[in-house]
């Protein structure tokens, strides 16, 4: 806000030229220092401000003094030795645009009317002095004595004069014009400009109403502004004595709806135009500072502020170079295109600034060749130099460090304060989104403030090639014609992606852009508490089998160019509002497992792409290269049901994508020697197997990976999500152009890969369930199972899609080439399949021989997290009943409506001890799991080591990138643990289970049509589920029964032990 | 950087004043020996060390050795591990053991003597007040040709420190996971520029018998450890059992 406490509102608002007179109304004299003036100068010219400074002085006088050097020429203009010349002022200086030149006739006339007026007012007795080396005037010295009275002594000096003109029988210095006047005109020249001062008279050919046309023209006119845009300043408008002040002549009458103010004495008042506020060179500097605030104000208030409320607001304070690479990957921000670490954006010698592109591979070049990611350019780079050193927080000292991701809107924000070790301060402020609204689109705002000195601050923005690897073919750099970057980078024997960068001074920061050396360079030389605040747009178009055109990349960022900063922001907050109406857990009680929750599920939405079915989510997601982006079932079974029941469109893209890549797994079964589609365990862009058939060991060995050929579980699992996320939708229409494909695919794979044994028993031998300790193993349970139900629902999903639409279900057989005996053969391997089920004791053995392997003392097992195989040694465990991850119950959980809660409870309570959760994928299941059975404390238990697995502050496993499936494990935890609510056939299970330490949970639900909102709490000695219902009618399932809810809003309360009971309506 | 060599027998110490001053030599320090003869103590039979003049001072040896860290330009002291009183320490050494200000070399009689430095060992459990003995292995000893084992021995227990970065207890796909925690092993725990290379080694087992075997296995010259200062029960056990086991000279830096 303007500093300046004015009541006047004629100065209350922004002009666009300012026009000042120089001696007097900016400095008081010639030795003054005009530094503040000077910094304000070139900081409104930064700010599109036009200034002219109108002067009889001279450009040597005037630039001398003031030293002004805007950032661009064409703002700053010198209107100098009364109106004969004009001056542009740029970064170089004064550069001479008109002069008037005098003829030599017109010299002569003008020192014969000079000298004539010498010789009359000598012969009164008055010596005066002709000044001749002003252009085109001469100037008569009435106080030759004293040459350069100061401003401050006026009245001594008026005091004088007059008692000069009185010795010669002068009445004032108007008498002294007037005689000067008529004596110039007996000289010749026609229309003589004169004017009178305190001390001198001046004849000349032009004064300052030349100067003040030429502003009109140039600044107003030319410009298309109105006069109304023009204040102009000075200290002399009213009568010096008997003749007209020195700005007397800027009042023309074209000017007349313009602003004139004076900041002189005045004491004989002022022309009835001029607003008269006095105060001299200070309220001068004032007003300038008001027409800086006014503008600056506005780009610091615009400056984006995360929100609030704490509990929305995952912050890391301070700076620790030791986990910086987890600050970066937690503070990534992506939207399902791409995703950007969080590093500083001047960067330091631990930051690892990457942005990973999703779907976009290429050919590693070590060995094993398998597929990567090629990263985009560094497209956060912003250096920044300020006092002329570089400003990082290795420089100096920092006072303030903090980051907060906004979880509600998407954004990154940072506010530092660095003592530089020049001893100034300067305090920083950065925005960063990656739009949900555009996906296409990165921002960037950026904000420097010097704190305790003016200084120069500049920030330098390029586009560098990534530091994040890849396997990068090309990367083209080149510079647009419109301010900006681009490049083009291609992987090798894959994709490749375009990205468009700009950087621009934001609306009303005094800064401006240049460029130099393939930078964005913008600053200005600031003043304490002025900020210089830069935006940086960035457009990425990518593309799975080539580099995109340039094109697309520009119109892109046009497209974010034209919005602005600030309406890209706007829609993307917005975006964000929507996902989390349905998607929010609202836990009221324990805020850090609040924040566990609001941060997975602000991952997970980030990494998923709503609508492109050629990317899938990555284990790491967006926000690190480690597992390079691969997809493995960490999407269906973990993550996949959180956008089932949040955002259905969501969930159906990532399964398009596994539809998209049903050609892969039908090529990676035949090439096994089977049948159908067996999904490659870790696949990228191409839908083939991605997994690396060896790798190295810890010691540099080579290390054989058995996943790819044997961790076939992969593809039921994908048959499962498939249905899963028809059951909960009713989705028919995915059903049958997709579902029903990827079920019987899969169901022909698992047919075709049992094989009948000895014992007349179909198996699946030589396989590696979940649990990874035990590779090769035979008819392990989670496979087996899994498998017998892919065949069992695929004849079920071909059966309802030959009755809803026969049509496309005889064509599809007959693309399939899927007859009837193929049919009965999948069923007779169905019922005939090794499950390692015991009735008697309801549990699975996890796979053939499990039951004989060593037993291992529970207490080696602990504490959990554990990798066994590295504590244990790996021929340990390979021989032992150690699991390293949810396994048989994972079954339980997956198949919760196969399964009733005693054989869950028989197979958790066999396997839960002896799982080490040597594996991010188990302790979230296993909290689901024990919440479902009741067993509350170590689902709680197990639910905190799930959360810190990305967030403990001493394990670091976030470094290159987060554990997605942890996520939607914990999700999973809390909604179908914890709350309760679990899919039923057609109907949702409402049984929670809540942790003591929360009050009350929240959680909103698609469900085949309807959205509910449930709201659970644990009351004494019972629960109560307050449910909205909207959209269609909700199936619940309470107590074993099912009823149907219509939209509308329900309460329902049990006493332990006791059935629901419906309490309002 | 000045080490100073505390001799205590220029003839029996001759072991020790060959490794400080080819540690000296590695790191381009200057080596400068002294003898601090206590009250009553025997007369030094040499002034001369391995060519090294030795200076002459009278107190008692480690409040005088404390001083000369304090007060004058030393920077590190090398000290040798002859007089035990109990197993491995001698009163001098276990006092500038309690309040370490800087490092230590300790040499016994027997270990391998430290030649041109190739190897060395650098064990570290994972946290960041621990691994001051990287930098000071980064800052002096990381050269061109030099290799440093970065040692880490997984025990049950992983460390509360807040930044810690312990071998994962996790591991989804271990041809990713391993390859990855070594990297940022790696880069969270050394940040020399200066061409040495870095290897992280990590081994499973009780802490000090695995670095003296690792230490064998790659025939290191030198181990560097941090050490907090402490002998209380449940503290030192590792320093103390390596004083008597290390198969090499031990460099001993003040953590934190």
């Amino acid at each position: 806000m303007p500093l300046r406490d004015d009541t006047s509102k004629a100065l209350d608002r922004e002009f666009a030229v300012l026009c000042f007179s120089w001696n007097g109304t900016v400095v008081a004299d010639r030795e003054v220092d005009p530094m503040a003036v000077r910094s304000r100068v070139e900081r409104l010219c930064a700010l599109g401000v036009d200034i002219a400074i109108v002067s009889g002085a001279n450009v040597a006088t005037v630039d001398g003094q003031l030293q002004a050097r805007p950032d661009v020429e064409g703002r700053l203009f010198l209107f100098l030795s009364s109106g004969s010349e004009v001056y542009v002022v740029g970064p170089n200086g004064p550069r001479l645009l008109e002069r008037r030149r005098a003829t030599e006739v017109e010299e002569a006339q003008l020192t014969a009317a000079a000298e004539a007026l010498r010789a009359r007012l000598a012969g009164a007795g008055l010596d005066v002095e002709i000044v001749n080396d002003r252009l085109n005037r001469r100037m008569i010295d009435l106080v030759p004595a004293w040459p350069d009275p100061p401003r401050a002594q006026t009245a001594a000096l008026r005091e004088q004069v007059d008692t000069r003109l009185a010795g010669a029988g002068l009445e004032s210095v108007g008498e002294v014009v007037e005689l000067a006047r008529a004596l110039a005109r007996e000289a010749g020249l026609a229309h003589p400009d004169v004017a009178g001062g305190i001390k001198h008279v001046e004849i000349g050919l032009t004064d300052k109403s030349d100067s003040m046309r030429h502003v009109l023209k140039a600044l107003i006119d030319d410009r298309r502004r109105r006069p109304q845009d023009l204040i102009v300043l000075g200290d002399e408008f009213g009568p010096v004595g008997s003749s007209e002040g020195s700005d007397y002549l800027t009042l023309i009458p074209e000017l007349r709806r313009s602003t004139f103010v004076s900041v002189g004495v005045e004491p004989d008042g002022v022309p009835p135009r001029v607003l008269h506020v006095g105060g001299g060179p200070d309220e001068f500097l004032r007003i300038l500072h008001d027409q800086l605030a006014y503008r600056e104000g506005e780009a610091y208030a615009n400056f984006p502020v995360p929100i609030r409320d704490p509990a929305w607001r995952f912050e890391v304070k301070g700076f620790d170079p030791f986990r910086e690479r987890e600050v970066e990957t937690w503070l990534t921000v992506a939207n399902g295109e791409s995703g950007t670490r969080g590093a500083l954006e001047e960067g330091s010698a631990v930051s690892t600034p990457a942005t990973f592109v999703a779907g976009v591979f290429g050919d590693g070049t070590d060995e094993p060749r398998f597929r990567q990611p090629v990263p985009a350019p560094d497209w956060t780079g912003l250096r920044l130099r300020a006092w002329g050193s570089v400003a990082n927080l290795s420089n100096g000292e920092l006072l303030e460090h903090e980051r907060v991701l906004d979880m509600r809107h998407g954004v990154v924000y940072r506010y530092w304060r660095q003592r530089l070790r020049s001893g100034h301060t300067l305090r920083v402020r950065t925005a960063r989104f990656a739009s949900l609204a555009d996906r296409q689109i990165m921002a960037v705002r950026a904000e420097a403030t010097p704190e305790d000195a003016p200084g120069r601050i500049v920030w330098a923005g390029a586009v560098g090639v990534t530091h994040a690897g890849g396997p990068t073919k090309s990367t083209e750099f080149e510079r647009l014609e419109e301010p900006g970057f681009i490049a083009r980078t291609q992987g090798r024997n894959g994709g490749g992606h375009v990205l468009a960068v700009t950087t621009r001074p934001a609306a009303g920061s005094p800064v401006v852009r240049h460029v130099e050396q393939a930078r964005d360079v913008i600053g200005g030389r600031l003043e304490p508490g002025d900020p210089a605040t830069v935006d940086r747009l960035a457009a990425l178009v990518s593309a799975r089998t080539r580099v995109p055109s340039g094109d697309s990349a520009r119109r892109a960022l046009a497209r974010a160019e034209e919005l602005g900063f600030d309406e890209l922001l706007r829609r993307h907050r917005a975006a964000w509002d929507a996902r989390w109406r349905d998607a929010d857990l609202v836990v009221d009680g324990d805020a850090g497992d609040q924040e566990a929750l609001r941060f997975s599920i602000y991952h997970m939405i980030s990494t998923a792409h709503p609508t492109k079915d050629t990317v899938s989510v990555g284990a790491r997601g967006l926000g690190g290269m480690s597992y390079f982006l691969h997809v493995f079932w960490d999407t269906e079974i973990f993550v996949l049901p959180f956008f089932i029941y949040s955002h259905p469109e969501t969930a159906r893209t990532l399964l398009a994508y596994r539809y998209r890549n049903l050609d892969g797994a039908r090529e990676k079964a035949r090439h096994m020697g089977h049948r159908g589609a067996l999904y490659p365990w870790e696949s990228a862009d191409r839908g083939i197997e991605t997994t690396p058939p060896y790798g190295v060991g810890l010691n540099g060995e080579m290390v054989p990976i058995l996943s790819g050929l044997m961790e076939h579980h992969i593809s039921a699992d994908v048959a499962w999500g498939a249905w899963e996320y028809w059951k909960a939708t009713g989705d028919d229409a995915f059903m049958a152009s997709m579902g029903v494909e990827i079920l019987l695919e899969t169901a022909r794979f698992w047919a075709s890969r049992a094989s009948l044994g000895d014992d007349g028993r179909h198996h699946i031998r030589l396989v590696v369930g979940p649990d990874e300790y035990h590779e090769g193993v035979d008819d392990n349970a989670f496979t087996n199972v899994l498998a017998r139900w892919n065949i069992a629902k695929a004849v079920e999903a071909l059966g309802w899609l030959e009755h809803v639409d026969t049509g496309y279900a005889t064509e599809l057989r007959h693309r399939l080439a899927l007859d009837d005996a193929e049919i009965e053969q999948w069923l007779g391997v169905m019922s005939n399949l090794e499950d390692g089920f015991d009735p008697a004791t309801k549990l699975f053995e996890q796979f053939a021989g499990f039951y004989e392997m060593d037993d291992v003392p529970i207490e080696k097992l602990r504490p959990r997290p554990m990798a066994a195989d590295l504590m244990l040694g790996r021929e340990v465990t390979l021989r032992a009943k150690v699991v390293k991850q949810a396994d048989v119950v994972m079954l339980c959980h997956i198949l919760s409506d196969e399964y009733g809660d005693d054989v869950a409870r028989a197979n958790y309570d066999y396997y839960e001890p002896i799982t080490c959760h040597g594996s991010s994928l188990s302790p979230g299941i296993h909290a689901a799991v024990a919440a479902r059975l009741g067993d509350v404390p170590t689902a709680v238990e197990d639910f905190k080591m799930a959360a810190a697995i990305d967030l403990a502050d001493n394990m670091g496993n976030a470094s290159r990138g987060l554990h997605m499936a942890t996520m939607g494990g914990l999700w999973q935890a809390a909604v179908m643990g914890f709350a309760g609510l679990q899919r039923r056939h057609e109907a949702l299970l409402i049984d929670p289970h809540l942790p003591p330490s929360w009050k009350k949970v929240s959680v909103p639900l698609h469900f085949r049509g309807a959205r509910a909102q449930f709201e659970l709490r644990r009351r004494k000695a019972g629960d109560e589920v307050g449910i909205t219902v909207e959209c269609a009618a909700l199936r619940v399932v309470l107590d074993g029964v099912e009823r149907e809810l219509l939209p509308g809003k329900y309460r329902l309360r049990r006493a332990d032990g006791q059935p629901w009971q419906e309490v309002t309506r | 950087m000045t080490l100073l060599i505390a001799v205590a027998d220029a003839v029996a110490d001759a072991e020790l004043v060959a490794s400080a001053r080819h540690l000296a030599e590695a790191a381009g320090w200057d080596a400068r020996a002294v003898h601090v003869r206590e009250p009553g103590g025997p007369e030094l039979r040499s002034a001369d060390a391995e060519g090294l003049d030795i200076v002459e001072l009278e107190g008692a040896a480690s409040a005088e050795l404390a001083r000369l860290v304090g007060m004058a330009d030393v920077d590190a002291i090398a000290l040798g591990l002859r007089s035990a009183v109990g197993p491995g320490l001698g009163h001098v050494t276990q006092a500038l053991l309690e309040r370490p200000t800087a490092p230590l070399l300790l040499v016994r009689p027997g270990m391998r003597r430290l030649t041109t430095l190739r190897r060395l060992v650098v064990p570290l459990e994972g946290s960041p007040s621990a691994s001051s003995a990287m930098r000071h292995a980064d800052d002096a000893l990381c050269k061109r040709g030099r290799e440093i084992v970065m040692l880490h021995v997984v025990t049950r227990s992983t460390p509360d420190e807040r930044g810690s970065f312990p071998a994962p207890r996790i591991v989804d796909q271990e041809h990713y996971e391993w390859s990855a925690w070594q990297d940022e092993f790696c880069m969270r725990f050394s940040q020399c520029p200066e061409g040495g290379r870095h290897r992280v080694c990590m081994r499973v087992g009780e802490p000090a018998p695995t670095i003296v075997k690792e230490a064998q296995a790659v025939a290191a010259e030198l181990i560097v450890l941090s050490w907090s200062g402490s002998f209380a029960e449940g503290h030192g056990a590792v320093v103390k059992k390596l004083l008597d086991t290390a198969p090499c000279p031990l460099l001993i830096v003040p953590a934190g």
